[in-house]
């Protein structure tokens, strides 16, 4: 069999290492901003997550999801780029060539793992069973771990190949470069509008759209959470316990925060209701305990949630009764929910009847 | 050469702490066959077809075809919707109009692009006279 001749400037190593560091760059950002998400959902005993700025979480998960969308066609470019390699002969010529070509397949395997799974679950569609957060956490390790091994592996390469060239660029290199940049910078305005307010009307392809329940998406419904209204509702603080009215009458707190989801998807909106900071000392609790949320939930994933010391100090941290001016739809929590400034969306606890001290 | 064997020995380290976390997960079978999913159906499907296209269509065209490409990629999460829980507000728009709409922007910046270069071409000729 006669193997294909590449002979495209698109296989050069200036073209391949200026593609490879941009990609490298969008999978570090990527994992950086996604360890700080898994850290803020479990938190090791070191760790620390700010309740401001507001936007914090929002702006560290949008940067997550849109370098990983950005990190698309730089995979696909990076990998055009270098794919004459796969009919390289002999295939194997020694143990550290078979390694490093071993390492690529199993840097290419995570690459196209993380931002397949990942632009799935931003979709919420999950074509495997297996639990999204721990595989694409696993996988997001072995990705940039073996990206750095490839780095070390390269480093001449890419330091020959990203000096300053003293003759003029071929032009056929430059046309692909440009196609590269072109591709991603249209992937990443076709979906930011998602998280970015000022892309809304030009991202064609954000998930977030403006069909939600009081101007704002729901991620989980009351029909999938199994919870109807229940005229009997009431809030347990600690040892105390509140009625609906009682949490009326009681001074309300208005504050535009947003919902930041992990899917990336951002929205403000303006909520009211009760600090829990007031809650908590109206039951005789310090402000700044920890607290574990509990919701109405019988057996969804976040049914239970801990509101670090932190939040629960915030005076901006509600238990939300109101939303945009109006009494919160069931979908969205009715009748009290947990919000909290700069938190991801799922730990925002909806249909809470309990708050424990822990 | 001590900041390479640094920086693979690192590399080296956190992919062998993400295989063993990866351990833990119950559908490890599955999870191995969408990791290796990725590459193969890359190698042997999507860049052998990318490689013919490119020898069929070339400059304005190309790209056209590559941003299309893209697109369609990035939109199939949203257009293969089947067992996805119904959530308003999210993935909840008609994506295959939405795609339709991206695509057909992207073919019309393609012409004006070809109409802009003619036009320059007839006045460079003109001039030239």
């Amino acid at each position: 069999m006669k193997l294909p001749t590449f002979k495209s400037a698109a296989h050069h190593e200036r073209a391949t290492a200026r593609i490879g560091l941009w990609l490298g760059i969008a999978f570090v950002v990527c994992f950086i901003t996604g360890l700080l998400s898994h850290a803020v959902q479990h938190p090791p005993s070191w760790f620390f997550w700010p309740s401001r700025p507001v936007n914090l979480y929002r702006i560290t998960q949008g940067v997550h999801v849109v370098s990983g969308i950005a990190a698309i066609p730089l995979l696909l470019a990076k990998l055009w780029s270098v794919y004459p390699k796969l009919f390289e002969r002999p295939l194997v010529r020694n143990l550290p060539h078979a390694l490093e070509r071993g390492s690529i397949l199993v840097l290419s395997g995570a690459a196209f793992f993380e931002l397949t799974t990942g632009i799935l679950n931003v979709a919420q569609n999950y074509k495997f069973t297996f639990f999204f957060p721990d595989t694409h956490y696993a996988v997001a390790w072995i990705a940039v771990g073996s990206i750095i091994l490839h780095i070390a592996v390269k480093l001449p390469t890419i330091r020959r190949a990203l000096t300053r060239d003293p003759e003029p660029e071929i032009p056929s290199r430059r046309a692909f470069l440009r196609t590269t940049w072109i591709a991603t910078g249209v992937a990443v305005l076709a979906t930011a509008g998602t998280t970015l307010p000022l892309l809304r009307g030009v991202s064609t392809l954000a998930w977030r759209t403006t069909n939600g329940r009081q101007g704002l998406p729901v991620n989980r419904t009351a029909a999938a959470a199994g919870i109807t209204r229940d005229p009997d509702w009431t809030l347990q603080v600690a040892a105390k316990t509140f009625t609906l009215d009682q949490l009326n009458a009681m001074p309300q707190t208005t504050a535009d925060l947003p919902i930041a989801c992990v899917e990336g998807w951002s929205q403000n909106a303006t909520w009211t209701g009760v600090p829990v900071k007031d809650l908590l000392t109206a039951a005789g609790v310090q402000p700044g305990a920890e607290i574990r949320v509990q919701s109405m939930e019988r057996n969804g994933l976040y049914r239970s949630t801990v509101l670090p010391g932190e939040h629960t100090s915030d005076p901006l941290t509600l238990l939300a009764l109101k939303l945009n001016g109006e009494v919160l739809d069931l979908d969205h929590g009715y009748p009290a929910r947990i919000i909290a400034p700069s938190r991801p969306g799922v730990l925002q606890t909806k249909w809470v009847n309990r708050l424990e001290v822990l | 050469m001590k900041t390479r064997l640094a920086l693979g020995l690192a590399g080296i380290g956190m992919a062998a702490w993400g295989a063993w976390l990866a351990l833990d997960v119950p559908q490890l079978f599955e999870l191995g066959a969408w990791f290796v999913a990725g590459p193969v159906i890359h190698d042997a499907l999507l860049a052998p077809v990318v490689a013919a296209l490119g020898f069929v269509v070339r400059g304005p065209v190309k790209v056209g075809a590559v941003v299309s490409g893209v697109l369609v990629l990035i939109s199939v999460p949203l257009l293969w919707q089947d067992g996805v829980p119904a959530n308003p507000g999210l993935h909840d728009a008609n994506y295959w109009a939405r795609l339709g709409i991206s695509l057909g922007v992207v073919w019309v910046f393609v012409l004006v692009f070809f109409l802009v270069r003619n036009v320059i071409k007839k006045r460079r000729a003109a001039a030239a006279k």
